[in-house]
């Protein structure tokens, strides 16, 4: 045994380029489809992780996917708005805590998330300096986000302008960083959160303004009586809440009217779940998701992609297992005055036999060894790296 | 090495330790403050009636008792931040807190003490005109908020901050509501006395220096005119002028203010033979007494104006 392992060892190590491309080549076999599995399986982890820690979300009737994936994780936002009475209903039917979501708007490429206090405390996020946005014009930063936008408690940040053709709304407001989250590689990392009149601001439903009875320049005034003002449209509304200006800002119409684009809601148990999804099953106007369903039929769908991806790497992995196989018999057959000289000074074929299997199991053994330390270091290293690069 | 390996190994726990006692500490530390419920209000008759119910059971804060008119104050940024953390914040409701829409509170903590009688609430006869654009001109009108001057209502708020404790510390609501009961029948009897005082002077008319009286009047079945006036501001000829023609108009003998006013508005006032009192709002915190005291007195003020004995 100890001769047959000396011989098989230093034949590798004699013929090393040919050694270490069998070995690419067999740890390459197995990592790929290992590694796959590995990837989609903490992928579909992460995933579901938030689905199944948002009970239930409440939008305008339309695609449940779209509903979900938005809400979720922020994607560019085309839901159709619902107002701000649904909330106020969902509230006062006493089944669920609710937390608005305004996904209109953006700073950059950072989401502004318009919500409220509560979505702290929900999601369990914490903060690694500062405080949760108190006052209109106030956000609080995921880290990535911070990051990205290179900005710190005190600082600010200003929204973008909804589009050039938005004529009628949206003016970029200057917003005071209030405070910082601690990351956690989640889409909350991305975003920047304010409070949900702080994003009717954005929109112009509420403004703040010189006082016009007192301070603005006769250029800036249209006519002016005793008992009237009217001012020019030229007259400047503020881009920045300030603490001076903050007693001017005022909201107009109903804010009963104004839009969010879905509700998170969370009920205090299965049986209020069951009682709300009931409410809301043949709503004219609302839908009421199961976030864990959408992402589930979602996921569904991902696999049967990765299982198609899964063969075709176990095909080309077989296909690798053949030529290394027929590696190993052409390189017996090129050896064979090698073998003859074996014999000639007293091998007996048991030990020619043992020397040849040992040297197949040795690469095979080092192939698979590699792939499963590839696959570790992929699952324990790599991955939370790439969650830093992308969150 | 041996001996440098031990060392080094008990240092590491002695240091885990002491995280371990720290940690302890911080835990203890947030129980003891946790005993107590942070309570918040914005006006004084909150303020009152909280600490009334409540007793000793709560850390009571009023944020804005630095003012003689809370209806007019804007939290700092700070002072939210704080709020964000407290177990409750006792609203007046009525469009009270007008700066409500400008601050972040979690609604969960929030408790609007006039929401019971929501249908009751009265218009403050301010209108605000404005347009939209294209829209048109279009008028709002406020509502008007010192509901407490009405006991009756005073009562109602006072039970919504008696559930809204029981709901946070269930395992006192008795003395909740053993405490909320003396006062309510403190509230009632005086209301009553109030009552009992219009009745009266049947036909009285008063005048009013500011539209802070809707619900004492419509309560009590007071009548009389709110003019715009304030306290701090010299009577000029117009005013004269406006307040001769209310004279002729409805022979009234007292003008009410909510606060002193200047000795010369009272020295012309007396001079078209108008007699100026002083009745309370008590929306802010009074500088000596307690609510009960400023009611009781406001109940001697009208007493007088009325010329009702006691």
């Amino acid at each position: 045994m100890k001769h047959t392992l000396y011989l098989a060892w230093n034949y590798l190590k004699y013929y090393r380029v040919k050694t270490l491309l069998l070995l690419l080549a067999i740890s390459l076999t197995f990592f790929i489809p290992m590694a796959l599995e590995q990837l989609s399986q903490q992928g579909s982890e992460k995933l579901r992780a938030r689905a199944v820690a948002t009970p239930l979300l409440l939008g305008n009737k339309g695609s449940a996917t779209e509903l979900c994936l938005n809400s979720l994780y922020f994607r560019e936002s085309g839901l159709e708005p619902i107002p701000f009475r649904s909330l106020k209903d969902l509230r006062e039917t006493g089944l669920a805590r609710a937390i608005p979501l305004h996904l209109e708007y953006r700073v950059k490429d950072q989401p502004i998330v318009g919500t409220s206090q509560e979505y702290f405390s929900f999601r369990g996020l914490t903060f690694s300096g500062g405080r949760p946005m108190a006052v209109l014009g106030e956000c609080v930063l995921g880290a990535r986000a911070a990051r990205n936008l290179k900005a710190e408690v005190g600082s600010s940040v200003i929204s973008t302008p909804a589009g050039a053709f938005d004529i009628a709304g949206s003016f970029p407001l200057k917003m005071t960083v209030a405070g910082i989250l601690n990351p956690g590689h989640t889409p909350d990392d991305d975003a920047v959160f304010t409070d949900i009149k702080t994003t009717w601001v954005i929109s112009g439903k509420a403004h703040g303004h010189q006082d016009v009875g007192e301070q603005t320049a006769d250029s800036l005034l249209l006519s002016r009586s005793a008992s009237e003002v009217v001012a020019s449209p030229a007259l400047l509304s503020y881009t920045e809440i300030t603490p001076e200006n903050i007693g001017s800002f005022h909201f107009h119409g109903n804010p009963d009217s104004y839009p969010i684009n879905a509700v998170i809601a969370v009920p205090g148990d299965k049986k209020t779940e069951l009682m709300l999804r009931g409410r809301y099953q043949d709503h004219p106007a609302f839908q009421m998701v199961v976030p864990e369903d959408v992402v589930d039929e979602l996921i569904g769908t991902v696999v049967s992609v990765k299982d198609l991806l899964l063969l075709a790497a176990l095909s080309v992995g077989l296909a690798t297992m053949l030529i290394t196989a027929l590696v190993f018999l052409l390189s017996i057959q090129l050896r064979k005055a090698e073998i003859s000289t074996m014999k000639q000074i007293g091998a007996s074929p048991a030990l020619v036999r043992g020397t040849l299997i040992t040297e197949i199991l040795l690469i095979l053994a080092t192939g698979i060894l590699i792939s499963l330390i590839l696959v570790w270091s992929l699952s324990n290293l790599g991955i939370p790296l790439l969650e830093n690069y992308l969150y | 090495m041996k001996r440098s390996l031990i060392l080094v190994v008990l240092f590491i726990l002695a240091l885990s330790g002491c995280k371990n006692t720290k940690k302890q500490e911080t835990v203890t530390d947030s129980r003891e403050e946790a005993t107590k419920p942070v309570v918040y209000v914005s006006n004084y008759p909150l303020y009152y009636f909280t600490s009334r119910i409540g007793g000793d059971h709560l850390e009571l804060h009023f944020p804005a008792a630095a003012l003689t008119d809370p209806s007019g104050w804007t939290p700092p940024a700070d002072t939210v931040a704080a709020m964000q953390r407290a177990d409750l914040i006792l609203l007046n409701g009525a469009s009270y807190e007008g700066w409500l829409m400008n601050v972040s509170l979690p609604d969960s903590l929030l408790v609007d003490t006039s929401s019971y009688y929501s249908a009751q609430l009265l218009p403050s006869g301010e209108t605000f005109t404005h347009s939209h654009g294209e829209e048109g001109e279009h008028a709002h009108e406020g509502t008007a908020f010192t509901t407490w001057l009405d006991l009756t209502l005073a009562g109602l708020q006072a039970r919504e901050i008696k559930r809204a404790f029981s709901r946070i510390q269930p395992e006192r609501a008795e003395e909740f509501e053993s405490n909320y009961r003396v006062l309510a029948t403190e509230l009632a009897e005086l209301d009553s006395k109030f009552r009992e005082t219009v009745a009266a002077s049947p036909g009285s008319h008063l005048v009013f220096s500011h539209p802070v009286y809707q619900y004492f009047q419509q309560a009590y079945g007071l009548e009389g005119q709110s003019l715009h006036w304030e306290p701090d501001t010299p009577l000029d000829p117009n005013m004269l002028h406006e307040i001769g023609h209310l004279k002729k108009e409805h022979n009234f003998h007292y003008l009410i203010w909510e606060s002193e006013p200047l000795p010369e508005s009272i020295e012309k006032l007396a001079g078209k033979g108008i007699l100026s009192a002083v009745l309370h709002p008590m929306g802010g915190m009074p500088e000596s007494g307690n609510f009960m005291d400023g009611m009781r007195q406001n109940l001697g003020v009208l007493r007088q104006a009325l010329g009702v004995q006691p």
